[in-house]
Parts: structure tokens; sequence; C-alpha cells
């Protein structure tokens, strides 16, 4: 009787193999490509959600700089045009901001720029001596560069004779 | 009687290592290299996702960066020309392009361009609100 028993066993043992080589193999694997196929879905649809959006604020940026050519150049009016445009379309909730960023250059006179920003993505204003608008930099949109270092040549070193 | 439920136990005990070993050979194997498979199929098709993604974002960033260039090089319209000109590396597709009609110089892709409007061999303006309105 417990013969007849354990061989009932070894048969049901047989047919579980079977299931589980035929079926449960295929389905372990298969849940653990699903999950990670579903992972790496979120990860992507997660970019791309915030890669779009992005670029959708930076859109504004670059209607600036075409608003910005296109108008006045002195630098009351583009700083006065910027500083109210950033309060509706870059407001500080967003993480928007308008800097002065001015700097002295190697001969001591100022480089007069201005940043329009929002997160790591901006634009920069340079102005010349006589106070117009003579750029309006987009590499940061492009990713090209964090920041605009305008082209300061070193002075050249003094003749020591005499 | 004894006799067949010995036989039947040890042909039991026999397929099922049997059993074991072909799971561990073939079955083991082949069910990974199914899911493998899939998991190849369906990660293309995410990965295209990002490339249209990529694109999308390349071809407005270039189209944005046509308008400003070509802004910062007018109001002359050879002079802005020639700026648009630099930037436009036609690719296999034979795109983006510039085309002309009339007094407007459409410039990108067929769903996604800016326009380029002339008068008098100057531009006057320069429409991107395609890449705005998505």
């Amino acid at each position: 009787m417990l013969k007849k028993i354990f061989m009932i066993g070894v048969f049901l043992l047989d047919a579980f193999l079977v299931y589980w080589a035929v079926v449960g193999q295929k389905a372990d694997y298969m849940d653990q490509a699903r999950e990670l196929q579903q992972k790496q879905a979120d990860g992507i649809h997660d970019w791309a959600r915030t890669q779009l959006s992005d670029a959708k604020v930076n859109a504004r940026l670059w209607q600036l700089s075409l608003q910005l050519l296109d108008g006045p150049k002195d630098r009351p009016s583009v700083i006065k045009t910027v500083k109210g445009w950033q309060k509706t379309n870059l407001p500080e909730e967003l993480g928007g901001f308008v800097q002065d960023i001015s700097k002295k250059g190697f001969d001591g006179k100022k480089i007069d720029m201005w940043k329009v920003a929002w997160k790591k993505n901006s634009i920069t204003l340079r102005f010349d001596e006589a106070g117009q608008l003579a750029d309006v930099d987009v590499n940061s949109l492009l990713g090209r560069s964090g920041m605009v270092e305008p082209v300061m040549e070193a002075p050249e070193a003094e003749d020591e004779e005499g | 009687m004894k006799l067949n439920t010995t036989v039947g136990i040890a042909i039991g005990l026999v397929v099922a290592v049997g059993l074991v070993a072909a799971l561990l050979a073939v079955v083991k194997p082949s069910a990974k290299s199914a899911a493998s498979a899939w998991k190849k199929a369906e990660g293309a098709k995410l990965l295209d996702e990002k490339r249209d993604v990529e694109r999308t974002l390349a071809r407005n960033n270039l189209l944005w960066e046509i308008a400003v260039t070509a802004k910062k090089s007018g109001p002359d319209s050879v002079a802005a020309m020639e700026a648009v000109n630099a930037l436009l590396v036609v690719d296999s597709t034979g795109y983006p392009k510039a085309t002309a009609e009339g007094s407007r110089i459409t410039v990108g892709w067929p769903d996604r361009a800016i326009v380029l409007e002339f008068n008098n061999r100057l531009m006057t303006g320069v429409d991107a609100s395609a890449l705005v309105a998505e």
C-alpha cells in the first residue's frame, strides 16, 4: 500500500516537473522580462515627458530672443521688456529669473551682461559700451554651454625695456 | 503486483530525473532565449520612442537656432539666407529644406517648419509659431 502511494507520488512529481518545465520556466522568464520592460518604459516615458515639457518652456526663451532681436536695442528698454516678460512667462514659481551678470574684463571695463533663465536653461544678453544690445546668446538652450563667456584677451605683456 | 509497483516507482523516478535533466539542458535555455527575444523586440520599440523624442527636440532646436540666426544676420535677405543655408544640413531624406513660395521661405520638415518672410530684399519676419503650438 505504501509503495502504491509512493508510486502515485512519483507520478505526481513527474507531472509537476512537466508543468514546471513547459509552463513555469517560460512564465518565470517572461515575468522577469516584462518587469524589466515596464521599468524601462516608465523611465523612458518620464524622461520624454520631462524633455518635451522643458522644451515647451525653452520655447518661451527662444521666442523672447526673437522678440528682443526685433525690438528696441537700448539697455533700459531691453531690461524693462525682459523683466516684464519674465513676470508673466517665466515666473519664479517656474524657477525663472532675470539676473545682472555683468563683470569686469581684463582691461577693467565692465562687460554688461544679463541672464534670463529657468532651471539650467538660459539666454544671455550682452550690451556694448554704448548700452545697445550687442548679442543674444542662445547656446545654453542648444546645450552647447552653460554660460556665455565673452572673449576677453589678456593684455599684452608690457615691454620691460626702457 | 508488487513487482509492477516497484517498476512503476522506478520508471517514475527515472522520468523525474530525465525531466530535470531536460529542464536544465533544453527547456530552461529555450525559455530564457524566448523571453530575451521578446525583451529585445520590446526594447527596440522603446528605443524608437526615445529616438523619436530626441529627433523632435533636435529638429525644434535646429529650427529655433535658424530663426534666431536669420534674425541676427538680417534684415538683409542675402545675409539672412546665407546664415540659414549654413545651418541647413540635408540628410538622406532630403530634409530639412528651404522652400520658397512667393515672398515666404519655409524652412524645415513637412510636419515642422518655420517661415521666413521677405519684402524688398529684406527679411521682415520669422514665424516660428509651429514650434510653439505643440
